[in-house]
């Protein structure tokens, strides 16, 4: 007979052996007082499937779901410390108002009273748009879609954004302006498909564990697939790398367009596609052809790209033989790539290499960005939690989907504003400058995250400041006259949408934290002290307000129509579109089995293997942009010799609000430092654990030097997690001028030893 | 007391090794090689924060490990907690 801890150790085996098929001998299983639901993990983007296991009210274990097909039963290491979340002494449990400078303890009624008042005088005072939101890629769909009602549809502003205007929004625009419309043409299951991956700005291997685990995979089981890394970092995804390029930080837009002289002069173009599927266009928007492509891209031989760039010709030609000799490939990126002052253009750069060979639409290729957060895609870029869109990827700027979405909300259409409002950059000037008087920040930690942050405060500590967050303090909550305790994971339903365009269920196991109540439920009960009462009466329950959603989705590119939450709640996720609840989902699109590629006429896939419907595209057609090399927006110089660029570390996530709450990770990884090449430490006179002063423009930190060969000589890194050290004070905030994300990853930086 | 089931990812002509050395770490059981050149193991700790010790030793010590991923985490008895 087992004793309990040998139970639980079976059981564990068990399950590990399960999340890769094996199955040990069932009679090993005991029964348990443990219940089980399918749910979500709520970290990043990847989506992960995780089975919580709930006794007596509180969460006691964690399984990979092994039924999810994008995680089969595996998490990464954050998963240990899921729980520590949800019953951490440092969540928030009662709603607290600031009386003479202190946060003091209140009830709902006080709280939600005032905050009521404070933006009905605001309001009436300078009109709607003197009040503004700002949310989270890790909100759930449903509240970002109670957020976008109150403020756009009946407080009549625009002024809503979210966090992932900070990390995915060139992203958007690459998309769009690329394929036209927003989000992969593929999902995951390229992965298993394709012959190489070139990672773009991305350390996969700590920043989506679970995806550069099924990278190894693949090219366990298939050696010949290859791995080219562009990065001016080293990282632990280096460990299966075949080939790294090391760009100077901001610096690539010269080398993509030379990948593509190769791609073009070595014959591995893919004419016919090029010919029958897009568009060529200049800067200005003007039609080109293929030659005149050719010729734009005379500019960047790989000799020309290696003097602006850094990185040798010869590196250059291997890593485009090798994308163009892979039968097929998919390029991963994240922030690298996005958080640029031409981050647009990097993402069509990219994208091009794709267009040009015709690596796109077909099993194993793709160009895929990796999200940051759980929800970016689903409840921010499809929910329309942002300044300029609304739900169904829809924009504010068009007539007719404002009207759509008025008359869905039950608003007079004139509520919505045609012009886009604030976006984030601006919103947070906006505060600074007194034209916004009044915020509502739920789910998210500007105080800390913002670029430059520390201009930013100035407008945090004017303005009226509400704050709905599930832990206490935030450097946020510090400027906070209000702060609204927020059910968190486990504790509330809702959907979320990863980066595979999949669509999640997670479902509600205990009760709230203390007072906390579901963030959607808290904007439906202070827009009715607003005074818009008959607007939010119906939203009772989680599913309402999906419907709700979900009908705004129909016929269009994202449709979720057949993603109901009693569909939800049994099956892992649907990938959209999935018109009806007897559609499966969409593994390509624009393609065969894809629903709406389909439904198209004959006529319009004559010739052709992809028709791109998407809202940007014209004739079904993608575009292969010519975009010139541009320097980032604040190049080193002799005052500031190196470029300064930032990011995650495994064990940490964000603004340590969740990780931070285990004392056992901020042991593991206690503090920030800066990681130094050692070629430059060694000219600098620095040591390993030496005190450095860093600087750029905007500030400077005291920090640990870390001397390791990581980044490339002439770039430092530092995570970006410790409120001790918050290293977003010394980031430009330069921002892109088309998806206006800022240049997170280029500072122009000076060190000196203390 | 914190338990946690884990998958070791191992590299195909190191899996013996690797075996071998994860042998000799206390606190971790072996449960044999399988397909895909998996190691599966279970962890025991203190508290979850031994936990990722363990695993990130696992990861950082024995040459030939690729990945080690959680798959079962058991939080009850965290010593961290009393």
């Amino acid at each position: 007979m087992q004793n309990r801890r040998e139970f639980i150790k079976t059981s564990a085996a068990i399950a590990a052996a399960a999340s890769i098929g094996v199955q040990f001998p069932s009679k090993l299983m005991a029964s348990t007082d443990t219940n089980w639901h399918k749910s979500v993990c709520r970290y990043c983007g990847v989506g992960c499937g995780v089975m919580i296991g709930e006794s007596g009210g509180k969460i006691t274990a964690i399984k990979g779901d092994n039924q999810n097909t994008i995680n089969n039963g595996h998490l990464c290491v954050k998963a240990f410390y899921l729980p520590k979340a949800v019953h951490s002494k440092t969540r928030l449990l009662h709603p607290m108002i600031r009386k003479n400078g202190k946060l003091v303890e209140t009830d709902w009624e006080e709280a939600l009273d005032l905050v009521a008042k404070k933006f009905n005088e605001i309001r009436k005072a300078h009109g709607g748009d003197a009040l503004a939101f700002y949310g989270s890629g890790q909100a759930e769909t449903e509240e970002t879609y109670m957020a976008n009602k109150l403020f756009k549809g009946c407080i009549g502003t625009n002024n809503l954004e979210g966090n992932p205007r900070l990390c995915m929004a060139s992203a958007v625009g690459g998309y769009l302006s690329s394929i036209g419309a927003d989000e992969p043409v593929g999902t995951y299951e390229d992965f298993e498909k394709t012959d190489l991956f070139m990672l773009v700005g991305s350390n996969t291997a700590e920043a989506h564990p679970i995806l550069f685990e099924r990278i190894m995979r693949r090219k366990n089981s298939n050696p010949s697939t290859k791995i080219v890394i562009i990065d001016p970092r080293k990282t632990p995804t280096d460990q299966i790398a075949d080939l790294h390029l090391f760009p100077k930080p901001g610096y690539d837009l010269a080398l993509f367009n030379a990948i593509a002289y190769v791609l073009v002069n070595e014959g591995f173009i893919d004419e016919s596609f090029i010919k029958a599927h897009t568009f060529i266009k200049d800067n200005e928007g003007q039609a080109h052809d293929l030659t005149s492509y050719k010729e734009f891209l005379n500019d960047y031989t790989p000799e020309k790209a290696a003097a602006i760039s850094g990185v040798p010709a010869a590196d250059i030609v291997k890593a485009a033989k090798i994308f163009g000799n892979s039968k097929t490939a998919m390029t991963l990126w994240t922030m690298g790539l996005n958080q640029r002052k031409r981050g647009v253009w990097a993402n069509n750069l990219v994208i091009n290499l794709h267009l040009i060979t015709g690596k796109i639409g077909v099993p194993g290729s793709d160009a895929f960005s990796l999200t940051g957060q759980p929800n970016a895609c689903g409840g921010v870029r499809e929910g329309g939690g942002l300044c300029h869109i609304l739900p169904g990827h829809r924009l504010v700027a068009n007539e007719a989907h404002r009207k759509q979405v008025a008359e869905v909300w039950g608003v007079p259409a004139g509520n919505i504003q045609p012009k886009p409002g604030k976006h984030t950059i601006a919103m947070f000037q906006g505060l600074n400058d007194g034209d916004i008087k009044g915020i509502y920040i739920m789910c998210t930690n500007p105080a800390h995250s913002l670029p430059n942050a520390a201009k930013y405060w100035k407008g945090l500590k004017e303005q009226f400041v509400v704050v709905a967050e599930s832990f206490l303090p935030t450097m946020t909550t510090e400027y906070a006259d209000v702060v609204l305790p927020a059910a968190f994971w486990t504790e509330k339903e809702g959907v979320y949408g990863c980066t595979e365009r999949r669509s999640q269920y997670m479902p509600g196991v205990i009760e709230p934290s203390g007072e906390a109540k579901w963030d959607a439920f808290i904007l439906r009960d202070l827009a009715k002290k607003m005074g818009f009462e008959k607007e939010f009466a119906k939203y009772e329950t989680a599913e309402i307000i999906w419907d709700e959603y979900r009908g705004l989705t129909k016929g269009k590119d994202m449709d979720l129509m057949g993603a109901t939450y009693n569909r939800l709640k049994k099956v892992r996720g649907l990938i959209w579109p999935v018109p009806t609840e007897e559609h499966p989902g969409t593994y390509k699109r624009f393609t065969d089995g894809d629903p709406i590629y389909d439904a198209l006429p004959a006529e319009k896939k004559k010739n052709r293997r992809m028709y791109f419907y998407g809202p940007k595209a014209k004739d079904g057609k993608a575009t292969i942009w010519m975009r010139p090399h541009a320097d980032p927006g604040e190049p080193t110089d002799a005052e500031y010799p190196i470029a300064l660029t930032t990011g995650r570390i495994l064990e940490h996530w964000h603004t340590l609000t969740m990780t931070g709450t285990a004392p056992q990770l901020n042991r593991a990884a206690p503090k920030a430092y800066v990681e130094i090449n050692p070629v430059d430490a060694n000219k600098m006179g620095i040591k390993n654990k030496d005190q450095v002063k860093m600087e750029t423009r905007r500030g400077s930190l005291n920090i640990e030097a870390r001397v390791i060969d990581r980044p490339a000589p002439g770039t430092v890194f530092v995570p970006f997690h410790w409120k001790e050290t918050p290293i977003n004070v010394l980031c430009s905030d330069i921002f892109d001028p088309g998806s206006k994300e800022p240049e997170y990853k280029v500072a122009a930086a000076r060190i000196t030893k203390i | 007391m914190p338990i946690s089931g884990v998958t070791i990812l191992v590299e195909e002509q190191k899996t013996n090794k690797v075996l071998a050395e994860l042998k000799n770490y206390d606190r971790v059981t072996t449960y044999g090689i399988h397909k895909n050149n998996y190691i599966v193991a279970v962890l025991e700790a203190n508290t979850v924060n031994e936990l990722e010790v363990i695993s990130n030793k696992i990861l950082d010590e024995i040459d030939g490990v690729l990945g080690v991923y959680p798959a079962y985490v058991n939080y009850q008895d965290d010593d961290s907690e009393k």
